[in-house]
């Protein structure tokens, strides 16, 4: 178990040092950044004080800590999975947006053809 | 409305190469100004639209129905329309009976019109469609857009240029014949219904097309 406990406390490490290059290069915005601090330092409790979640469970009126995480777990997941669907949408909208511009842009007129030829 | 209004009639199309020569051929023997909205067809549909006397809109990627029809408004709004109709390309609809959906916006000054399939003119509609399927979609318009008409997905529809500058469709996909609806009804526009025929070459929207027009309208309300 020590030797899980620290293999995912390296991964933790390099997941946070990746995130603060990542919004010190502006990459991430602060939202974002804390988000995923909040994940990752929770993550590292959890693996290193795993009776704190039973505790925190109990508190809600589940029996077992593993039951808590994977509850916060799916509903988290449900959250970002609609973000990530309204984000698409904004995408799309976007797209349809550009589209039309580029075929209104290059609209070809026949209308007037009979007359020329 | 003033005395010979700029009549322009829209069509979306994808993959119509097919089908859409022969409505061509009719509308403009009667009408000047008609815009067809290629939305990323890869047949010839370009190329055969660009033999008649029309304007092509091309989508350069497929955009959906909703979407072409957007581009089509906009175009027919920037050129000076007054009087704007959304027609089919496959040769669903009637062109002798644009001018009865034309006739409402003129002589009696409503701001849009749409055609019914169940209003008394005979179509020929498949049966699960006149029995459960539009049943539901009325349903579902009254309870959740507050949509109050005999036809809960007509695609052919004539607005007057005011009414075509409040209605700008956001829902690129199938869900726009409902929006449409529902922003005639919240933004109070004078609303006619007139029979209407439809020759039904194809199913048209099935089950699984209705559910997926549910979703949109739902998540679209959702994310506002």
């Amino acid at each position: 178990m020590i030797i899980l406990k620290i293999i995912i406390t390296l991964f933790l490490l390099f997941a946070i040092l990746t995130l603060i290059k990542q919004f010190k290069k502006s990459q991430i915005a602060l939202a974002g950044f804390l988000f995923w601090l909040i994940v990752w330092i929770t993550v590292g409790i959890v693996f290193w004080q795993p009776e704190l979640t039973t505790r925190l469970a109990n508190q809600f009126g589940i029996g077992r800590g593993s039951d808590f995480i994977i509850y916060i777990s799916i509903i988290v997941i449900f959250y970002q999975l609609f973000r990530i669907y309204a984000h698409i949408e904004k995408i799309e909208t976007n797209i349809t947006k550009i589209i039309r511009k580029i075929a209104i842009d290059n609209a070809q007129d026949n209308r007037k053809l009979d007359k020329n030829n | 409305m003033q005395n010979n209004p700029k009549i322009f009639i829209i069509i979306p199309a994808w993959n119509e190469g097919k089908n859409i020569s022969s409505v061509l051929e009719e509308l403009v023997k009667k009408y000047e100004n008609v815009v067809v909205v290629d939305d990323g067809s890869y047949d010839k549909t370009s190329e055969i639209v660009s033999q008649y006397t029309v304007v092509l809109l091309k989508h350069i990627i497929n955009r959906d129905q909703g979407a072409s029809l957007q581009t089509g408004n906009d175009y027919a709004l920037n050129n000076g329309a007054d009087i704007l109709v959304h027609f089919d390309a496959d040769g669903q609809f009637l062109v002798d009976e644009i001018q009865e959906m034309i006739n409402p916006i003129v002589n009696e000054n409503y701001d849009i019109v749409f055609g019914s399939r169940f209003m008394g003119k005979k179509s020929k509609m498949p049966w699960a469609k006149k029995n459960i399927l539009f049943p539901i979609g009325r349903i579902v318009n009254k309870a959740i857009l507050k949509i109050k008409t005999t036809d809960p997905q007509s695609g052919f529809r004539a607005m007057t240029r005011d009414a075509a500058q409040k209605i700008q469709i956001e829902h690129d996909r199938k869900a726009h014949c409902s929006e449409i609806l529902h922003k005639a009804f919240k933004y109070k526009l004078k609303i006619r219904e007139v029979p209407m025929t439809v020759i039904y070459n194809r199913f048209g929207q099935n089950f699984s097309g209705g559910i997926v027009i549910l979703k949109d309208l739902i998540l679209k309300k959702i994310l506002k």
